[in-house]
């Protein structure tokens, strides 16, 4: 932990803070929306940064992968196509986004840095500051801690703020997250070795917060990556799942897409990428009407496979789950993660516990 | 679509446009929509959304809008100016009313409350015509008619937790898990719970995996079950006043239930003796079929079944109705129909008929009305607001050679559907997430639509094309907003009146209050329905069956978006000759296999049409799924059930 950068500000100063944040770019944040759900939303004015809040369902993701993503614009002038690609990200931050939420930004990163770059997201990334907000208990449906994605983190955030109540702590980890600090030199002390153990105090509390049967990956991983998964298993869950998609686009590590091109009706086309998911039967559907995952069954194993199993996690140094427990709220069935992975393990189904 | 200045990621709160489930949904964007997410906090989704829900906002950007009006010229449709388009349509409607030609107004589930009011404002006070109809709206009239409903409101307070709570739940459904997921989500946490699930339907659906039992209806005998089931209750009634005792007879069939294994295979006896067991039963019944005789008899059956629950000393069921679209609900009660006043009052009902009167100025038409496929044959002139004909009339092409034959046809409508393309002018409306308006669920919530942002340049909220329209043909009847025409809709129609305009604003909208039933049904009439005109059916013929009340595949929404389509859209490619479901057996029977073609002969005509191989079906059944009827409709000639002759092609 990079002690030395570590400052504090008091509760009353944060909103001056805040203020100056909005003055040097966009600051996005959890706000109230209408009936009362929370909403990532554009702050306009420091007090509508909400501090205490549940986790709005709808997942940072959208900053990187927006459901709707222009990509190009396409537009037929004098016989020839002239392509133009979608204006250039501005630079913004992202205020309060909660540890599970961050490790998911950094693996969406990861994701789009391999292979063949995806220039779109690794720009947004690149514009995107990443303030995130330590979890001092845990959230009802999460379990962040089985994924290496919380309560508190180690990496994956420009800067960590915790809440001791009267002050913030604030973590940079970049010089991204440094320079919020430096907006406000006046507003931030440094920290000093009991505000450290303070801090050091809470992340326990919260880490003795989480519940015995939370979602136990190893056991999980292990059986699925030796193919002992109980025969049957997903034959036996698949009815319990209505395809919905809801866990994937909910889920701040999914970035399946499909294409589509979108007319202005006034000669411009943009080629779009749109949010999509692999519980659909029509996403693996081929054009000779064969489909290599006909069966439901099969699609929430390859799901499962895919967040789930050794090598993926050899490969990415995470398991594709950052434990933000979105997917057993969203779930229109009774197939989120949690009770997946414990069906894994234990190799029996216990039909869905209500949410 | 976009808004001026810096852009600003926002939401708004709104609801789900599909189904009558009338979930909440927070509709996000920057510089124009860009998505949505589940409204925690609604009471319906709580955090839920079906895959239709999750693509809610794809329509309004990637359908096929209409962005500025439109006017047949020389056999063309040319874009028009407002004012030039409104008189055109208004100038022909005009003429046809006073020349005593007939005229007809179809109004859908897929308008909020505020446009179906005007349309009705504009049939019987524009156009001095009864006929006033929804396609659909059989489907949602036939049921509340059978639960003694038709002139009042159901009770339908908590219906979720009721359902949930349940211990044993019937299913009359034609695919409940597609038709209305939110609700099977229910079914599921019940069944979770130890609840005992019985589905009723064609063929075996999605839920049938998780039922305890799976009731067949027979194609030519559809209500034999439920007959018999009454029947069956009627003989344990005398055994059965006493406390449940869990356990004993009911321990198999429990065993049986919700491991996916499938059904077992038992009788309507078992599912008499579970109710009269049951601490707390549900019926729901789907939409699970077109014929209005046959929902009418399905949803009678059922009531008097919860009537004799009653008399033999159980709780009250629930008793589910669903309406097909996400407001087919609130079409109905504020007089999409053609033989009630809004608010479903009969068209003698001297109130009623003041109430509007002074309301809409003049003198309205109290005409009995013919229903939607009745009038669209005989009408000169015909008004077609936010619907497209051939995706939910029973034959398609028929539908299109009425329309073709209409000499005025005007389509107020976001989309260029075919019906759209078919119109002598055609009028653009704000599609979801562009306007303002409120919508009526299957429990009766009366919830707000919200509007993002404001529909393209050139194209209008709803009401306020309704409004120009009655205007031009002469109506004093000028509200100047949704909130205005909902003030309206309060002022005509009482049980809407009764609703407190702030509490509709809140999620999760207001309640309808229940009415009172205000038929009593004979609790024998069940089986006098069910039992009645079965006899004399030939055996040992092949039945074929169109299945299904509405396929979501060919509405606008869906065709509209590119994720929901692709199921339907690929469905209709591989079968150009659409398919039939068959009972592997009889295939085998035949000498054919999954894919290849049959010849279909009934008295009405042929047609040859790929099989679709279904385990489970009954043998010598077979399906038409809705979506391809019109392939079939030279051999189903009009009906919706036929005898036919198979042969291997």
């Amino acid at each position: 932990m990079e002690g030395y950068y570590c400052r504090t500000i008091a509760r009353g100063d944060v909103d001056v803070w805040v203020a100056r944040l909005l003055a040097r770019a966009e600051v996005i944040a959890p706000v109230a929306g209408q009936g009362g759900d929370e909403v990532f939303g554009t702050v306009n004015a420091p007090e509508e940064v909400l501090w205490a809040f549940r986790n709005p369902l709808q997942p940072p993701k959208h900053l990187l992968l927006p459901q709707t993503d222009p990509l190009a614009h396409i537009t037929r002038e004098q016989g020839h196509y002239h392509v133009r690609p979608a204006a250039p990200p501005e630079p913004r931050i992202l205020l309060n986004v909660r540890s599970c939420d961050a490790v998911g930004l950094a693996f969406l990163r990861q994701m789009h840095e391999q292979d063949l770059p995806d220039d779109s997201v690794l720009e947004r990334y690149q514009a995107l500051t990443v303030v995130s907000l330590a979890c001092n208990q845990p959230c009802p449906l999460g379990f962040c801690v089985c994924c290496d994605a919380g309560p508190f983190l180690k990496a994956d955030f420009d800067l960590q703020l915790t809440d001791f109540g009267d002050r913030l702590h604030a973590q940079p980890a970049t010089d991204k997250g440094r320079a919020l600090l430096d907006l406000a030199p006046d507003l931030f002390q440094p920290a000093d070795a009991a505000d450290a153990a303070r801090r050091a105090d809470l992340e326990q509390t919260a880490l003795a917060g989480f519940g015995e049967e939370t979602c136990h990956f190893g056991a999980a991983m292990r059986r699925i990556s030796t193919r002992r998964v109980a025969e049957g298993l997903w034959a036996k869950m698949s009815p319990w799942c209505l395809e919905c998609g809801g866990c994937n686009f909910a889920c701040p590590t999914c970035y399946c897409f499909s294409v589509s091109d979108l007319s202005d009706g006034d000669g411009c086309t943009t080629r779009c990428r749109t949010w999509d998911s692999c519980q659909f039967a029509a996403f693996t559907l081929e054009a000779s009407g064969h489909n290599p995952r006909k069966e439901r069954a099969d699609r929430m194993k390859r799901r499962f496979y895919h967040k789930v199993s050794a090598q993926y996690f050899q490969r990415d140094g995470r398991v594709g789950c950052v434990g933000c427990g979105r997917c057993v709220q969203v779930c229109m069935g009774t197939t989120d993660m949690p009770a997946v992975v414990g069906a894994i393990r234990k190799g029996t189904w216990q039909a869905g516990r209500p949410a | 679509m976009g808004s001026p200045g810096r852009a600003q990621l926002r939401s708004v709160l709104t609801i789900c446009p599909f189904c009558s489930c009338g979930c909440g949904v927070q509709l996000h964007g920057e510089r124009a929509i860009c998505g949505v997410s589940p409204s925690i906090h609604h009471p319906v989704s709580a955090g839920r959304l079906c895959a239709r829900g999750w693509a809610a906002h794809e329509a309004t950007l990637w359908g096929e809008r209409v962005r500025t009006p439109l006017v047949r010229r020389q056999g063309v449709l040319e874009p028009a100016p407002w004012p030039e388009a409104i008189a055109a349509a208004a100038n022909s409607l005009r003429l046809l009313r006073d020349c005593g030609r007939h005229l007809g107004v179809l109004a859908s589930g897929r308008c909020s409350n505020e446009e179906n009011f005007l349309a009705v404002a504009l049939a019987r006070s524009g156009l001095s015509t009864g006929n006033i109809d929804a396609g659909l709206r059989p489907t949602w009239d036939a049921l509340i008619e059978g639960l003694g409903r038709r002139e009042s409101t159901p009770d339908l307070t908590r219906t979720l937790d009721r359902l949930e709570a349940s211990d044993t739940i019937v299913v009359i459904e034609g695919d409940l898990a597609t038709t209305h997921p939110r609700i099977a989500l229910s079914v599921l946490r019940a069944v979770a719970s130890g609840a005992r699930l019985v589905t009723i339907g064609w063929a075996p659906t999605h839920l049938s995996q998780l039922a305890a039992l799976h009731l067949p209806l027979q194609p030519h005998a559809p209500l034999a079950s439920l007959g018999a089931l009454q029947g069956a209750l009627t003989a344990t009634a005398g055994l059965a006043r006493r406390p449940p005792r869990p356990g004993h007879a009911v321990a198999a069939a429990l065993a049986a239930s919700g491991d996916g294994s499938g059904p077992a295979v038992a009788t309507p006896t078992s599912l008499a003796r579970w109710l009269s067991e049951s601490r707390l039963s549900a019926f729901i019944i789907g939409p699970f079929d077109r014929d209005p005789a046959l929902l009418r008899s399905a949803a009678a059956a059922v009531q008097a079944l919860a009537a004799d629950l009653v008399h033999m000393g159980r709780p009250e069921p629930l008793i589910l109705p669903l309406p097909i679209r996400a407001n087919t609900r609130g079409s109905f009660e504020l007089g999409v129909v053609p033989d009630l006043l809004p608010g479903q009052r009969p068209l003698i009902d001297e109130d009623a008929q003041t109430r509007l009167r002074r309301q809409w100025g003049g003198q309205p038409s109290w005409a009995r009305g013919k229903s939607a496929e009745e009038f669209l044959g005989a009408v000169e002139g015909l008004v077609v607001i936010g619907d497209d004909v051939p995706a939910w009339h029973s034959q398609p092409a028929e539908a299109r050679r009425a329309l073709e034959r209409v000499e005025c046809l005007v389509v107020v409508d976001s989309f260029l559907t075919p019906t759209a393309r078919l119109a002598h002018v055609v009028l653009p409306m704000a599609a979801f997430g562009e306007a303002e308006g409120t919508a009526t669920n299957a429990a009766g919530r009366v919830q707000r639509f919200r509007a993002w942002g404001p529909p393209p340049e050139g194209v209008k909220p709803g009401w306020e094309v309704l409004v120009a329209l009655l205007s031009a043909l002469g109506s004093s009847f000028s509200p100047r907003s949704a909130a205005e025409v909902f003030a309206a809709i309060q002022a005509a129609v009482p049980a809407y009146g009764a609703l407190d305009p702030a509490a509709v604003d809140q999620v999760g909208g207001a309640l309808l209050p229940a009415g009172r039933p205000t038929a009593t049904v004979n609790p024998l009439a069940g089986i006098g329905a069910a039992t009645r005109g079965q006899a004399g059916q030939p055996v040992g013929r092949t039945v074929l069956r169109r299945e299904g009340a509405y396929d979501w595949a060919d509405d606008s929404l869906v065709t509209g978006s590119p994720t929901l389509r692709r199921d339907g859209a690929s469905r209709r490619r591989l079968n150009p000759r659409g398919s039939v479901a068959m009972n592997p057996e009889d295939a085998a029977d035949l000498g054919v296999r999954q894919g290849w073609s049959v010849r279909l002969r009934s008295s009405h005509g042929e047609a040859e049409v790929a099989v679709a191989l279904q385990p489970g079906l009954e043998r010598g059944v077979l399906f038409v799924p809705f979506t391809f009827r019109e392939q079939l409709a030279a051999v189903l000639g009009g009906s919706g059930v036929t005898e036919v002759e198979v042969a291997k092609v």
